[in-house]
This record gives structure tokens, C-alpha cells and sequence, in this order.
């Protein structure tokens, strides 16, 4: 009922007969499974064979989230008394049904939702170091899935929740010398340089970036840097967005990161210590900013269509002229000239600019 | 049923407009009255699942549309009720489990067809049951709502909750405070909001998120201008929208965009012809339904959220979407009071 880029089927094609039949046939299959399945759930029926049939069902269709529910409750049933004879029913068994579903269908919520929910009971009934080891395969799993699809937002979604958890069990105890377990440090730390090669795989890549920024602040809170390292960081994040955007200046994910990287210099942005990589002095600012000016104006030269350049240096001079009230006059004029190039560049979104350019009037006028 | 519905093109009085502009009026509500007659396609099985919302859309769809009665109110009525559990939730189906997003779907259209009073006749406290399934989702620490008693959280269920509570005047049963605060930590530096704290910025989780503050009448806590780009930056050079940056356009986010970009009054920062040729490529002017990209197998959900979409940026002939809730204006104006 939601399709998506599914071809239309033109409507002069009458289906057969013989095709007819055949989809006749396949609703009866259908439909006598699902009978079945949702006979046995309502008689509350919580055996391995009433297990096995979901497991059709749910392999034709992984959208009926009640045979979920229904799934959930025999593997509840069963799990507890699971002992290793010709019966049992273990973790290992239900992650591996998940697996080809989940290739096949990436996007489907329930699929996802299911995973985390046997994660979650290894967590309760299995002793730490097994419950982690399937939790760590998680990552490897997630770092395959995204390999296929890089901007998977189930997969990015799935992957932070997998840290999370990771996190979590790992400050709750102690790291033993040749554990499986890796310190919380430690998986920040990795995060960051997968995000990294990510990438590096595809600059393009905003669901990387986004994690990146949501990272840096958390590893260097872990790392207790002080303010010479986090000025260290920030500048390495500077000059690796400027190479990434002499690469490819009409990229927006690049320029959504720059625009993060940008609000560091800004008084009226609220910063907070979970956003934040470097806290600059108005000196500080003051010099980067004008770097960034001197950058993106040459930036210019070259690429002089690239709405996206005078859309930064908009943003940039904007921030400028708030840490330092003395460059409004020098700036004010650049500013409208940018804002009418963007009226040309941009017709889609002519009227924002317009709202922008009567804005800045009405503050200089202030 | 009755219904006037004549041989060649919709629209057709809609002669002010160039055809390829003209919206195929007619074939779309056909095509919505047959999709409970497709019962020899497979596809009518697999997505019993989502039953309750396709009523919801199709529904929706044919009151901005201007035929409301295209579907018999009765057997709509009869068919929601027919999927309601005791414990005052709504699943997809007769026999599916109750959820959170049918239960919204659920009370959406009880709300559009004015019929809880027949709620009230088969349920006695019906409406209550409802209000208390949705507050029991809530988690009370955090300010989140879980789908079901499953537990996976979103910002789709806590914007379901406040969309169906304050449909229904019972808001005083959740804690709206703890949800607003929930939504401001899904705030991202790009200005869009995700599917929970730390997710990455959706053009659909930001609708779930804007709405639910506009619901909650806190829409002080979303930084415009920059939501208002970051939105503004979804419509591509063909005039169709996408929901994350560097992704392919789709006819459901000129729902999901365009509704937010109107509850931040910032819909004119993107172009209206251009995402109104857009939507109307992708509709089969022949067999009625919309696609999410032209060319592309049509249905339901595209349907109206094509359509939703049309009615926010003043396509002719249209009834007057609430972009908060995705119902006709008149109906959120009826149910909520002089809103």
C-alpha cells in the first residue's frame, strides 16, 4: 500500500488467464497460512512448531508486526526452559532467521524492533561475557549492512543503539586484562574512526557526519582533553571539511558539517558541552573567521555558480559582524550583494533570500 | 453509490488551468472506492497491516478532495469499531494486535466522520479507553511514547499520542511537559529533529516533532530559520522533495516538508509551482491514484499525501489541509474549537 519505486504497470495490460490463476492460488496459500498462524496465536499455542510456522509467514511477510507480537511470545516461552537437545531454540537460531529478512527487507521497522528485543533477553539470561560477544557481532553485522547501503537511517539508527547498549555494559564492569570487552573509551574512540573511513568511502555521506559531530564532543570528554587538544580537534575538523570542499563544493552534506563547525564562532548559539568540540576566545574567532572569509571567497573565484559558497559566506559574515560589531559596515555591503546573487543562483528559493535580505536591511537600520 | 462521476479527465471544470496541471479529480476517488474491491491481488493480503491507515489516508484523501461521501460512512464506522481491543486500542485489522499507529489512525477518523457517538453506543466510555491506552505508552521518565507494549520508541508515536489526545480533549492524561521536552532533545545542529535523541535529522520525523510542539502549543522551541533552510534545502531542481540531504525526491515529503515549513511560516521558502508540477506528474490521470516518483506504481499513502500537499500550497478546488494533523481544516476546527 506505500510502494516506492515500484514501475507502474501499464494499464493496457490485461492479466491472463493462466496469470490470474496462478495469483488466485498464491492468495489461497497465502491466506491459509495466515489462518493458521493466527489460529494457533489465538489458542495461545507456544511450541517450536507453532514457532516454525511464523517463520514462514513472517519470511513472505515481514510487515505483519502481530505475528511479531505472537513470535516474541512463544520465544519467551520457550527460551527459558531452552536446554541443548534436538528442541532447543537459542539465540544464535533466532538472530540467524533475522538475517536474510533483514538483507532483503532493510527498511522494515519490525525486523529491526525484533533484533534488539533478543539482544535485550541474551542481556537478562545470558552471563555478561556471551550477551556481550553477541552484542559486539552486532556492530560487524550493522558495518555490513551499511556497507550495502551507506545512508541506511535503520542501520545508522541500529548502530548508535549498539554502542549505547555496548557502553552500558561495559562501564557497569570492570575491563579484565584479555576480555572481550573493550573499555566505553575505547568504542567512542572506534566509532570516530569509522565514521572516518566512512568517509573517506563517500564524502557525501551526512548520516557519517552526523555521527561524527555527535562523537567528537563525547571523545574528548572521554579523553579529559584540555582546551589545547579539543583546539587541536577543531582545527583538524576545519582542514579536513576545506579539503572535502575544494573536492566537491556543490555537496550539501559537506556544507552541513561546515555550517556545524561554523556555529562554534557564534555568541547567539547556545553552546552546549554535548555539541560542542572548542569553545574559541572572540580573538580566536575572529581569526578563523576571517580565514574562513578569505577561503570561501576564493572558493568563489573558481566555482563563481555554486550557490552553496555564498550561502557560507552569508552565514560566516553574519557570525562575523556578532562577535565583532565594528565589520557591520564593511560587511553590510557584501552581504546584500551575496544575498541578490543567491536570488539568481537559487529561484527555488528566491523568497527565503528576500526574507534574508529584508532582514539584514532592518538590522542595520537597528 | 451514487456518486457523479463521469468518462474523461478529471477536473475537467477546472478549465483555467493547463491540462497537464489538472488534477485528476474523479479517477482519484475511483480509485480509492476500488481499493477494497482488489481482493483477487495478493498485494490486498499483504498489507493487512495497514488497513486502518489506508482507511485514514483514502478517507482524508477524498474529504480534501471534496467527496466525502464517497465512502459509506456506516461501513467505514463499523469496519474502525470492528478493530478496537478491550484494553481501548485500535490494531490494523479485525484480529491484529492493538498499536499505537492504528489507534491514531483510529481516532482520526472517528474524529473526521464526527463519530464517537457511536463509539459510545458499541463501547460505553469508549473515548476513555482510548485516552488510557495512550497514556499507559507513555514513559513517564523520559517524556517518550512506545509503539505498543513492546517498547520501541519514536517521535512517530509521541506525536501519534498528542495528534489523537488533543482530537479527543483528553491531553491532562499524558504529561505534555516531559513530552516537549523529549522533542527538544531531538533537536539536531542542522535544525531538523530525528526519531529520537542523537538521530539524524528526517524530513518525517521532523513533521512527527513539529507537529507534536505545535500541538502542544510550544512551537517557541524550534529555531525557524534554521529548520526553516534545512527544510527549504529539500526541494530539488525538478520541484519534488527528499528527506535527508543528497537523497532522491518523493511525493510523500511534500507532505512531511511542506506541512512543517507551513507550521514555522516559512512555506513560501520554497517554490509552490514547481512542487505542484511535481506532485501532478506522478499521478495516473487515467487510473486515479498518485505515485511517489512519475512513472511509479501508485498508492494510497502517495495518494493523499500528494494530494495534503496540493491543498497546503492552494491547488484549486481543494479543501483546506490542518498542516498539525493531516485532516481537513474543517474537521480539526469542528473537534478542537475555533482552532
Amino acid at each position: 500500500m506505500a510502494s516506492h519505486g515500484i514501475p507502474r504497470v501499464s494499464s493496457s495490460e490485461v492479466p491472463t488467464e493462466q496469470s490470474r490463476l496462478k495469483e488466485a492460488q498464491k492468495i489461497v496459500q497465502y491466506r491459509h497460512l495466515a489462518d493458521l498462524v493466527n489460529h494457533k496465536y489465538g489458542e495461545g499455542q507456544l511450541d517450536i512448531d507453532s514457532l516454525s510456522l511464523t517463520s514462514k509467514l513472517l519470511t513472505k511477510n515481514p510487515e505483519y508486526y502481530s505475528i511479531w507480537n505472537y513470535r516474541r511470545r512463544i520465544l519467551q516461552h520457550l527460551m527459558p526452559n531452552s536446554t541443548p537437545t534436538t528442541n532447543s531454540y537459542s539465540y544464535e537460531n533466532e538472530l540467524k532467521f533475522l538475517l536474510p529478512l533483514l538483507i532483503q527487507f532493510p527498511k522494515c521497522y519490525w525486523i529491526w524492533n525484533h533484533r534488539v528485543w533478543v539482544l535485550e533477553q541474551a542481556d537478562t539470561s545470558l552471563p555478561l561475557e556471551a550477551a556481550l560477544a553477541f552484542w559486539r557481532e552486532e556492530l560487524g553485522l550493522v558495518s555490513k549492512m551499511l556497507a550495502r547501503d551507506s545512508r541506511n537511517f535503520h542501520g545508522w539508527r541500529y548502530r548508535r543503539l549498539v554502542v549505547k547498549h555496548l557502553e552500558a555494559l561495559c562501564s557497569n564492569h570492570d575491563v579484565a586484562e584479555g576480555s572481550s570487552l573493550r573499555s566505553t573509551h575505547q568504542i567512542v574512540e572506534d566509532e570516530f574512526d569509522y565514521t572516518t573511513k566512512m568517509i573517506e568511502t563517500n564524502l557525501s555521506n551526512f548520516s557519517a557526519w552526523h555521527n561524527r559531530s555527535l562523537l567528537i564532543p563525547r571523545l574528548l570528554d572521554n579523553r579529559q582533553a584540555g582546551r589545547d587538544e579539543r583546539k587541536v580537534m577543531f582545527e583538524s575538523e576545519l582542514a579536513l571539511i576545506h579539503k572535502a570542499l575544494y573536492t566537491d563544493p556543490y555537496d550539501q552534506s559537506l556544507w552541513y558539517y561546515h555550517n556545524y563547525l561554523l556555529q562554534h564562532f557564534d555568541p547567539a548559539q547556545q553552546q552546549s558541552a554535548t555539541t560542542t568540540i572548542y569553545s574559541p576566545s572572540n580573538e580566536e574567532s575572529i581569526h578563523w573567521l576571517r580565514h574562513e572569509l578569505d577561503l570561501l571567497r576564493e572558493l568563489c573565484d573558481d566555482e563563481d555558480g555554486c550557490r552553496w559558497i555564498y550561502q557560507a559566506l552569508v552565514e560566516c559574515s553574519t557570525i562575523y559582524t556578532e562577535v565583532d560589531r565594528d565589520t557591520q559596515h564593511t560587511l553590510t555591503r557584501d552581504l546584500q550583494l551575496w544575498l541578490q546573487k543567491l536570488q539568481d543562483l537559487d529561484p527555488l528559493r528566491f523568497k527565503r533570500w528576500k526574507d534574508a535580505e529584508a532582514g539584514l536591511l532592518v538590522r542595520t537600520k537597528a | 453509490m451514487s456518486l457523479v462521476s463521469g468518462p474523461g479527465r478529471g477536473g475537467a471544470d477546472d478549465d483555467k488551468l493547463p491540462e497537464e496541471l489538472m488534477l485528476s479529480v474523479d479517477q482519484h476517488v475511483k480509485y480509492i472506492q476500488s481499493l477494497d474491491t482488489r481482493k483477487d491481488e495478493l498485494e490486498y493480503w499483504l498489507t493487512e497491516h495497514l488497513r486502518l491507515n489506508g482507511l485514514y489516508w483514502g478517507l482524508t484523501a477524498l474529504h480534501l478532495l471534496g467527496h466525502p461521501e464517497a465512502l459509506p460512512r456506516d461501513d467505514v464506522l463499523t469496519f474502525v469499531l470492528s478493530c478496537m481491543h478491550d484494553n481501548g486500542g485500535f490494531g490494523a485489522a479485525p484480529g491484529h494486535d492493538a498499536h499505537m499507529l492504528y489507534t491514531v489512525s483510529a481516532v482520526q477518523i472517528l474524529t473526521t466522520l464526527d463519530g464517537f457517538d457511536e463509539l459510545e453506543q458499541k463501547v460505553p466510555g469508549g473515548k476513555a479507553k482510548i485516552g488510557r491506552y495512550i497514556a499507559n505508552l507513555q514513559d513517564r521518565e523520559t517524556g517518550a511514547f512506545a509503539g505498543d507494549e513492546w517498547g520501541e520508541k519514536d517521535t512517530r508515536f509521541l506525536y501519534g499520542a498528542l495528534n489523537a489526545l488533543s482530537l479527543m480533549h483528553l491531553l491532562d492524561a499524558v504529561d505534555v511537559d516531559k513530552a516537549v521536552h523529549h522533542v527538544a532533545a531531538c533537536a539536531n545542529f542542522d535544525g531538523g529533529y530525528g526519531a529520537g535523541p542523537g538521530a539524524e535529522s528526517h524530513s518525517g520525523q521532523v513533521f512527527t516533532c513539529v507537529g507534536a510542539l505545535t500541538i502542544a502549543g510550544r512551537s517557541d522551541l524550534i529555531d525557524r530559520d534554521r529548520l526553516g533552510a534545512w527544510l527549504s534545502e529539500r526541494q530539488l531542481p525538478n520541484g519534488g522533495l527528499n528527506g535527508r540531504p543528497e537523497k532522491l525526491e518523493d511525493v510523500c515529503y511534500s507532505w512531511w516538508v511542506a506541512s512543517s515549513l507551513a507550521m514555522i511560516d516559512r512555506l513560501h521558502w520554497i517554490s509552490a509551482d514547481r512542487l505542484q508540477a511535481f506532485i501532478l506528474k506522478c499521478q495516473d490521470a487515467e487510473l486515479g491514484g498518485i505515485a511517489d516518483r512519475p512513472g511509479d506504481a501508485v498508492d494510497v499513502f502517495h495518494t493523499v499525501f500528494g494530494i495534503a500537499g496540493l491543498s497546503l500550497i492552494g491547488h484549486p478546488g481543494l479543501e483546506e489541509v490542518d498542516p498539525a494533523y493531516c485532516m481537513p481544516k474543517a474537521v480539526t476546527r469542528r473537534a478542537l474549537g475555533g482552532r
